[in-house]
């Protein structure tokens, strides 16, 4: 039985050749910083990604974003009903930081709102998400987590943060 | 408690807008020659092993084309694509002309001037709805360009500056 999996764990996927030139190619697409958080057990529960995304459909409603399998953070929050998703302001970089560290409390001194079904949002967000999970599906060293959009809420005033290269950049008109 | 709006279909893209991101244009070779879209729902996934995904719409003439020929290239773009951008959007036009290109090594365009392309085989593709979520083994990628990007923000075109 341990030969079995000895052998079975020889069987690798081929590891790329520059990790550190996949995680700059990756981090060459700019994306918006989502900020997933839940009460969970009476306490918020939170984490941020940068690998969210809109357009997955629109008919139902499907955002996706690929949470790591090693994350200490996901097992928690999927346990709720709804998770709310809010999409950070560029005042929000310090925001993004705590709700991403490992240590402390992630929430000490954020302006939080509760949703009736359990869903967290962060105020003055750029855009607010109320949502479902619809399916985890396994790749590679993360899992992509589809979710249903039940109820949103737009900050009208309010312009989105920016990560690219990894760096903290805000919008700006284009020179064209 | 906080007041939400109900999501309605007509509403949804609409809403959907103010999630600021890049954009992408995927690339292939089809039987008449290069082929590509403009994507915006691109997100990295895994790293090991390198996996990506895009979301086509169902309605996509080119993806089925791409999804036959098993593989695709994902360029991002810069800031000075925003034609480009608008050009590979639109169907049933001559995507090609004019458009300067090198070729992959799995045979896809690789666009001048792209920050970043992005070279896959695909790997898997699941039900999303009107669109489609298909996974993309990378194969080869190059970090190509430090120049500002291209984003896509309520419906109009923006780049990035320092905060």
């Amino acid at each position: 039985m341990i030969a079995t999996l000895l052998s079975a764990d020889l069987d690798f996927d081929p590891v790329p050749a520059d990790l550190g030139e996949l995680r700059a190619a990756f981090g060459l697409f700019p994306s918006g910083v989502a900020a997933l958080c839940a009460r969970v057990d009476s306490e918020p529960v939170g984490m941020v990604v940068t690998s969210f995304s809109v357009g997955v459909s629109f008919e139902p409603p499907l955002v996706l974003f690929s949470v790591q399998n090693s994350s200490q953070s996901w097992p928690k929050l999927r346990s709720s009903t709804r998770i709310g998703v809010s999409i950070l302001g560029e005042q929000h970089q310090g925001a993004a930081l705590q709700l991403s560290s490992r240590n402390g409390n992630r929430f000490a001194g954020l302006d939080l709102r509760l949703s009736r079904h359990g869903s967290v949002f962060i105020t003055n967000s750029a855009l607010l998400l109320d949502c479902e999970v619809v399916s985890e599906t396994a790749a590679g060293d993360h899992s992509i987590i589809v979710l249903q959009v039940a109820s949103v809420k737009l900050g009208h005033d309010t312009k989105p943060l920016i990560y690219h290269a990894s760096r903290f950049r805000e919008l700006a008109e284009t020179a064209a | 408690m906080m007041e939400h709006n109900e999501v309605t279909p007509l509403r949804m893209r609409e809403i959907l807008g103010h999630f600021c991101s890049g954009l992408t244009i995927v690339t292939g070779m089809g039987p008449e020659g290069p082929i590509g879209f403009t994507c915006q729902s691109f997100s990295s996934v895994s790293l090991d092993p390198a996996l990506i995904s895009i979301n086509p719409s169902r309605s996509s003439t080119t993806w089925p084309v791409l999804r036959d020929s098993r593989v695709f290239c994902v360029n991002i773009l810069p800031a000075e694509h925003l034609e480009l951008s608008s050009k590979f959007a639109r169907s049933g036009t001559d995507k090609f002309s004019g458009v300067s290109y090198s070729v992959s090594e799995l045979g896809n365009p690789i666009l001048d001037k792209a920050l970043a392309w992005i070279d896959c085989e695909l790997f898997t593709e699941h039900d999303g709805g009107d669109h489609t979520i298909a996974l993309g083994a990378v194969k080869a990628m190059h970090a190509e360009s430090d120049a500002d990007p291209l984003l896509f923000f309520k419906g109009t075109y923006a780049t990035v500056a320092l905060s």
